[in-house]
């Protein structure tokens, strides 16, 4: 094993800005287990929509099904948004280095770079993918994020959301090639109370991520 | 000594290329000594963290030594006889006010070289295995294959291409093909075909202010296009002041093409 690892160095060259040995390492090519097109709370519920929730999701399911792709922001190549991101059916790498968690996925070339910050800021602009900060709960990986704006959807279903969501993820590896994950979303505008969701991530050694790019190859 | 109101762009020249040369060597002291706050990962071979090139320059042009300005350099440029046609063809459509459409006006990754040229910030990331580069500009990523083995069979081309790293000394040396043929070599007006290839030699340095800095040599070989390699640089001072923003090209982008042509709204 050790002569294993002083060939690759050799080969690849020194590594750095590596996670300390004492905490778990999710770096690596991963993807869903299975493809989640509407989120469901984790004990398999409908997420709680108050009035504005749920009239907003009914104008979207309605143009669905009317057959409008074009309700969907991602048709018009726009960021996903966190947490959508996760559940775009693309592999995608977590990249933990001791600077920044970075989070690099296939799906239209969308990274997020993540620092180690204690503190989120007061009030950020609003973006696609927001503000986060992350940080280690024990053997979880922590991501909190605000400053998110209003123009994507939470979901393939059309779930909304407003400008006050911040969005809670969380990252445990079960075994080396599992991570079992959690997305809490608490947004007083949509929904009558903070729910979290569930997902499992499968580790992909031998998946290339492709060079993927959404206004060449996402024809409406 | 310029005056600004009756000849505003005698200051700017000074200013920037100079005469004054103490003014900007101070300048440059004193934004090293606020990048370098955050320091520059000590290890010659340790690019992680944060890089921006200087100012914003839309051509490559051979290097020399010593440099030359850029009309003469200009001139060194080994282009093929329809390359050099191309070329005016790029140079007088921009100048009829309807340039020819180069990838990034479409939100497609730019290409290499031409991303190299980018005028926004770009961090290292390093993985086993793997050198991860990510561009603030229209959110490019590029990823250096760190193991050794060449671009696996069937690889399709792509606008960023296939890399392959490994490290010569200090310096990484990074070979890419497998391109298409849908991007350009700088912003102005030179292209390239599907033969090109791209090899880059990056080295950490410290400059003469006290900062640290990135220089990528990077030789263009593309027979089709070019006589012989020809080589380019650019330089990227280490910004440890700075953290990567969110760029969505695809938001309202008012650059858009219409029939291959940039229509700026």
């Amino acid at each position: 094993m050790t002569f294993l690892m002083a060939a690759i160095v050799a080969i690849a060259g020194p590594l750095f800005e590596q996670p300390p040995a004492d905490l778990p390492n999710l770096t690596g090519k991963w993807a869903m287990t299975r493809r989640i097109t509407h989120l469901l709370t984790s004990d398999g519920k409908e997420p709680p929509l108050n009035a504005a929730g749920k009239a907003e999701y009914e104008k979207r399911q309605a143009a669905l099904r009317a057959g409008d792709k074009s309700v969907d922001p991602i048709n018009a190549c726009l960021m996903h948004g966190t947490p959508r991101l996760l559940y775009a059916p693309y592999p995608f790498l977590i990249l933990q280095t001791t600077r920044s968690v970075n989070f690099v996925h296939e799906v239209n070339h969308t990274f997020r770079i993540i620092y180690w910050d204690e503190k989120l800021p007061e009030d950020p602009d609003p973006d696609y993918l927001g503000y986060s900060i992350a940080r280690f709960e024990g053997r979880t990986l922590v991501i909190d994020t605000i400053g998110l704006n209003d123009k994507t959807w939470l979901d393939y279903s059309g779930l909304p959301h407003g400008e006050k969501l911040k969005v809670e993820e969380r990252y445990s590896l079960t075994d080396p090639n599992t991570i079992k994950g959690s997305v809490t979303l608490t947004d007083p505008d949509y929904y009558t109370a903070a729910w979290t969701t569930n997902f499992t991530l499968h580790r992909q050694p031998g998946m290339e991520i492709k060079e993927n790019v959404c206004t060449d190859t996402h024809r409406m | 000594m310029c005056l600004l109101a009756i000849a505003p762009f005698a200051c700017f020249a000074q200013e920037e290329y100079g005469t004054n040369i103490s003014a900007r060597d101070k300048k440059n002291a004193a934004d090293a000594a606020e990048w370098n706050k955050n320091p520059a990962p000590k290890d010659p071979r340790d690019f992680s963290g944060v890089w921006w090139t200087r100012g914003y320059d839309r051509t490559f042009r051979p290097v020399t030594d010593p440099p030359l300005s850029p009309v003469a350099a200009v001139k060194l440029l080994p282009l093929t006889a329809s390359e050099a046609a191309n070329r005016q063809h790029h140079l007088d459509m921009e100048k009829a006010g309807t340039p020819i459409a180069d990838a990034p006006t479409q939100c497609f990754p730019h290409g290499i070289p031409r991303l190299i040229a980018s005028p926004y910030p770009i961090q290292y990331v390093y993985s086993p295995g793997l050198i991860t580069i990510l561009h603030e500009t229209a959110h490019n990523v590029r990823y250096i294959h760190m193991d050794g083995k060449p671009a696996p069979p069937n690889t399709p081309r792509t606008f960023l291409g296939y890399s392959v790293g490994h490290w010569e000394g200090n310096t990484l040396v990074i070979f890419t093909d497998h391109f298409n043929d849908r991007t350009q070599i700088d912003e102005e007006a030179l292209s390239h075909g599907l033969k090109l290839t791209v090899t880059e030699h990056i080295t950490k340095f410290t400059n003469k202010w006290g900062g640290v800095e990135l220089r990528n040599r990077f030789t263009i070989d593309d027979p089709d296009h070019f006589t012989h390699p020809w080589t380019a640089e650019r330089t990227f001072p280490w910004r440890g002041d700075i953290r990567i923003a969110e760029y969505s090209c695809e938001e309202n982008n008012r650059n858009a093409p219409k029939d291959g042509i940039t229509v700026a709204k």
